[in-house]
């Protein structure tokens, strides 16, 4: 059995809507990667829409407020970040 | 000087950021909201207000890093951007960009360089509420923005060529931004008046995949 740790994750704007709220505490093994928790938020959180799955898809991601590849392993206490299509200005 | 700001934005405040005895030409922008924006059918949509959330943290290192970059790109001495959150009413500014130089060229450069990486990398979002539709987040869909920012991030290349069906000249200075990987034309009306059949986005990245083909 794997190590489990707590990650939170945030959500903005069009996937906050759609989630119901912008925070959330998901629980993964050691070793998984950004993309394994949004694979673990999409089942635990979001509908299944097209217009959640076209955002999650066209989402970038951050860890502590930086971008990184969904392939890049998250560790305990990290704040993951859902980064939807921006439109400021 | 970058701030996230529910006050409306002052523009002397603004530009006193950028002051410089060493300077000769201050640029300022102001993005401003739409009461109307025109649809490629020649519809009107009317826009009642905009809501700006940001992920506060991530858009202020994001916004003092583009402001550092710019002053490693052009002769600048000074940018200031101030960026609303909440609640924006029509016609009210929910940017400011203020750059100076020694010479007027670099500061017109910069800015526009800052508001069109402020636009498509930086992570706030308005949502629309229209007078008669509700409201609705805008997420810009790749390729939709005429705006000549190089790359709207992992956009996918073969995908956006096909991207894009209706065409129109309506400018869309509100929402005109692409960041998106998907490429489904989005439901909300003033969405559909950006798209172009052959975006100038689409353009400078064939001669982006030329130029490299070249070397």
């Amino acid at each position: 059995m794997p190590e489990h740790f707590t990650v939170n994750v945030r959500l903005f704007a069009g996937l906050a809507e759609l989630a119901g709220e912008s925070e959330f505490a998901i629980d993964v093994a050691a070793g998984s990667t950004v993309s394994d928790v949004v694979a673990k938020l999409w089942v635990e959180t979001l509908p299944e829409t097209e217009r959640a799955k076209s955002l999650v898809e066209a989402s970038r991601f951050a860890i502590d407020a930086e971008f990184v590849e969904a392939s890049v392993e998250v560790e305990r206490g990290q704040e993951i970040a859902l980064i939807p299509p921006v439109s400021g200005g | 000087m970058i701030e996230l700001t529910e006050d409306p934005i002052d523009c002397a405040r603004l530009l006193e950021q950028v002051s410089d005895p060493t300077c000769g030409g201050q640029v300022l922008f102001l993005g401003t909201t739409r009461r109307w924006t025109q649809l490629a059918s020649g519809e009107a949509v009317e826009t009642e207000y905009l809501h700006y959330e940001a992920y506060r943290e991530m858009a202020l290192t994001q916004l003092k890093d583009l402001a550092e970059t710019a002053k490693k790109r052009w002769p600048i001495k000074h940018v200031a951007i101030f960026h609303r959150l909440g609640r924006v009413e029509p016609e009210e500014s929910s940017v400011g960009v203020a750059v100076s130089s020694p010479h007027r060229s670099e500061s017109f450069e910069a800015a526009k360089w800052l508001i069109d990486e402020l636009k498509h990398e930086v992570p706030i979002w308005k949502q629309e509420h229209y007078v008669q539709n509700g409201a609705e987040w805008i997420h810009p869909t790749s390729g939709s923005c005429s705006c000549d920012h190089p790359g709207s991030v992992q956009i996918d290349k073969s995908q956006l060529q096909h991207a894009n069906e209706s065409a129109s000249g309506a400018e869309s200075p509100n929402t005109k931004t692409a960041a998106a990987t998907h490429t489904q034309p989005s439901s909300v009306p003033n969405e559909g008046a950006r798209v172009q059949p052959e975006s100038s986005q689409t353009q400078s990245l064939h001669a982006e995949q030329a130029r490299q083909t070249q070397q």
